[in-house]
């Protein structure tokens, strides 16, 4: 801002400086030109209007212009004429003309006679000057020896009653001359010193705006590299300028902006490593869940074979299921759907499926293994989480299947139909839960499908469900436990069309041979 | 899931819309949270209910449990009734 107000007045003051220079030696040309008229008027008081106008020199004429020639002499005036204006006013008679040149009046003397009448209309500014009116201010005319600065002024004579006129010339180009010489004289040194202030203002623009600004550009450049491989906690010194105007502020938003990317840079990081830890255990929860329940089994015996399949929607997930042959040559099944998702359904599966596996081991007897597996969980469930389930024996020399269901889709005969819904309920919220067991006869060549919700409710863009009847169509001509799988999985797979889900998906089929 | 909630005396109302699963259980969880403490009876108006989950399924067990038992379900449709048969929830909460 000061800049700018410096240079704008350096630059007037050069204008003020020409300006005031030319009315000043107007002014000086003007008190002189009074000197030459007051002398001319003393001049003519030594002479009277007869002699003016007589046509020959009388001693008085000659003295009278003798005086005023010598004061235009000296004074540099290049005409002087005294005339009176017509009564017809459109001609003026040249009473006394005389030239500050010597040459040039001579010749004056002797061509321009006494009385000498010439046309021209008295303009505005001599019939002014003739009323009385005071006017100093010159006019511009033409002359014969080039453009003049004309002044007019009355003048009065013995043995007249009006007032003659007296108009004094001065060569226009010398006195424009003056006045540029002047203002030259008066503008190298102004243009010196404006030219040191330039240079001044310069350096302090310098010193003052382009350097800081290097300096924060600089550290704006570096501060990224700097921050991402600064080690620890240290923030960078801030940036010190002790300034209270625009540069001051710029530091100041510098600070305050790296103070604050280095918080947030803080956080992220902190916000990243906690996802790193959180994502490494999830992926040991992972794979200790896969080391539970494997992604697929494929088990034959005498007189049965069963596959089992089970795909995760989330990196952990809530089903699970378990096909083992026992001692006695039975075919042990489980599968089941922990209700909710994560982590949380991943605790509680693992809880649940330890505590099931061993009751069904022990006891032997699916409805009971379930009923005591019920009572153990409800007992302590402050989170009312659950877990819906079908578990069943094999018998594989009668191929009779007996099931428990706790509150579980109900199965589906491969080719068949689904079975009769049970009477259970889902396994871990109220004590008593009057699981009872449930018999179905499988002839050789025939198979069974047991499934989770991820099958049933699989969903489209549509939001259609995959529904009860279109796994029945899909299963319907499976000859083996694990076709009857893979056909549902594929029949699943296209008509959700990459539609992600949000529902782990288990499968398990037995048939007897 | 839009849940209307309305209180008549010692009786709250929550009428539930649209689909109760994973994603908006825990609104439903809010809903009961900020039950008056005066409230003694509670109703689920299932009605506009279309879908519901197992996490669904929590979230009602959530509520029966917080009103030690005092929880009416109505207006149940048919396909959120056979989801209630399947997991044996008939036998244990009030469903009329």
């Amino acid at each position: 801002m000061s800049f700018v107000a410096l240079i704008v007045a350096s630059g007037a003051s050069l204008l003020l400086s020409h300006a005031y220079n030319s009315a000043d030696i107007m002014d000086e040309a003007t008190n002189i030109i009074d000197i030459v008229a007051q002398e001319a008027q003393a001049a003519v008081n030594g002479t009277t209007y007869d002699e003016l106008t007589s046509e020959s020199d009388t001693e008085g004429y000659d003295a009278t212009r003798e005086t005023i020639q010598l004061v235009c002499s000296l004074l540099n005036v290049r005409n002087l004429t005294i005339y009176e204006l017509n009564d017809d006013e459109s001609t003026l008679t040249c009473l006394l003309i005389v030239s500050g040149d010597d040459e040039e009046d001579e010749r004056l003397q002797k061509e321009v006679p006494h009385g000498f009448v010439m046309e021209k209309k008295a303009s505005q500014k001599e019939l002014n000057v003739l009323s009385g009116a005071s006017d100093s201010e010159a006019e511009i005319t033409e002359g014969i020896m080039g453009r003049n600065l004309s002044w007019f002024f009355p003048v009065e004579v013995e043995g007249c009653d009006d007032d003659l006129l007296m108009r004094i010339d001065v060569d226009d180009s010398e006195l424009l001359g003056k006045i540029f010489d002047n203002t030259l004289a008066f503008a190298i040194p102004m243009i010196a010193i404006n030219m040191g202030v330039v240079v001044i203002e310069v350096v302090m623009l310098r010193r003052d705006v382009s350097n800081p600004l290097k300096v924060v550009s600089a550290r704006m450049r570096g501060f990224v590299r700097r921050e991402s491989s600064r080690e620890g906690e240290s923030h960078e010194e801030p940036l010190e300028m002790k300034r209270d105007d625009e540069i001051g502020e710029i530091c100041d938003s510098y600070n305050k902006m790296t103070g604050d990317i280095h918080e947030y840079v803080g956080q992220i990081e902190s916000m990243t490593r906690e996802r790193v830890a959180a994502n490494t255990e999830l992926s040991v929860a992972r794979r200790i869940q896969q080391g539970l329940v494997p992604p697929s089994t494929e088990l034959a015996g005498d007189g049965f074979e069963a596959f089992a399949s089970m795909r995760m929607a989330r990196e952990v997930g809530g089903d699970f299921y378990d096909l083992s042959v026992l001692g006695d040559g039975r075919l042990m099944f489980v599968l089941a759907d922990v209700s909710g998702k994560g982590v949380s359904a991943a605790l509680f599966m693992a809880m649940s499926r330890t505590l099931i596996y061993e009751k069904m081991r022990t006891c032997l007897d699916p409805a009971k293994a379930l009923n005591e597996a019920n009572d153990s969980i409800a007992s302590n469930n402050p989170e009312c989480m659950f877990v819906t389930l079908v578990a069943g024996l094999l018998d594989p020399a009668t191929g009779v299947i007996t099931y428990a269901n706790a509150g579980h889709l109900a199965p589906l005969v491969v080719g068949g139909e689904y079975l009769g819904q049970s009477d259970g309920i889902v396994l871990g919220l109220f004590e008593g839960a009057g699981i009872v067991n449930e018999t179905v006869r499988l002839e050789p060549g025939e198979g069974i499908l047991f499934y989770t919700d991820g099958a049933t409710e699989a969903n489209n863009a549509q939001a259609d469900f995959f529904g009860e009847q279109r796994l029945c169509d899909a299963v319907a001509g499976a000859s083996c436990a694990v076709d009857a799988v893979h056909s549902a999985v594929e029949a699943i797979d296209l008509f959700v069309a990459g539609h992600e889900q949000f529902d782990d998906l288990t499968l398990l089929s037995i048939f007897a041979r | 899931m839009k849940i209307t909630s309305t209180a008549e005396g010692t009786t709250t109302t929550l009428a539930l819309e649209g689909w109760l699963d994973s994603a908006t259980a825990p609104e439903f969880g809010a809903a009961l949270a900020a039950i008056d403490s005066s409230c003694e009876e509670l109703i689920i108006d299932l009605s506009a209910l279309e879908y519901i989950s197992s996490a669904g399924l929590r979230q009602l067990v959530v509520a029966y449990k917080q009103m030690k038992g005092h929880l009416t379900i109505c207006n149940t449709t048919a396909e959120v009734m056979q989801v209630f048969k399947v997991a044996g929830f008939d036998k244990r909460l009030r469903i009329v």
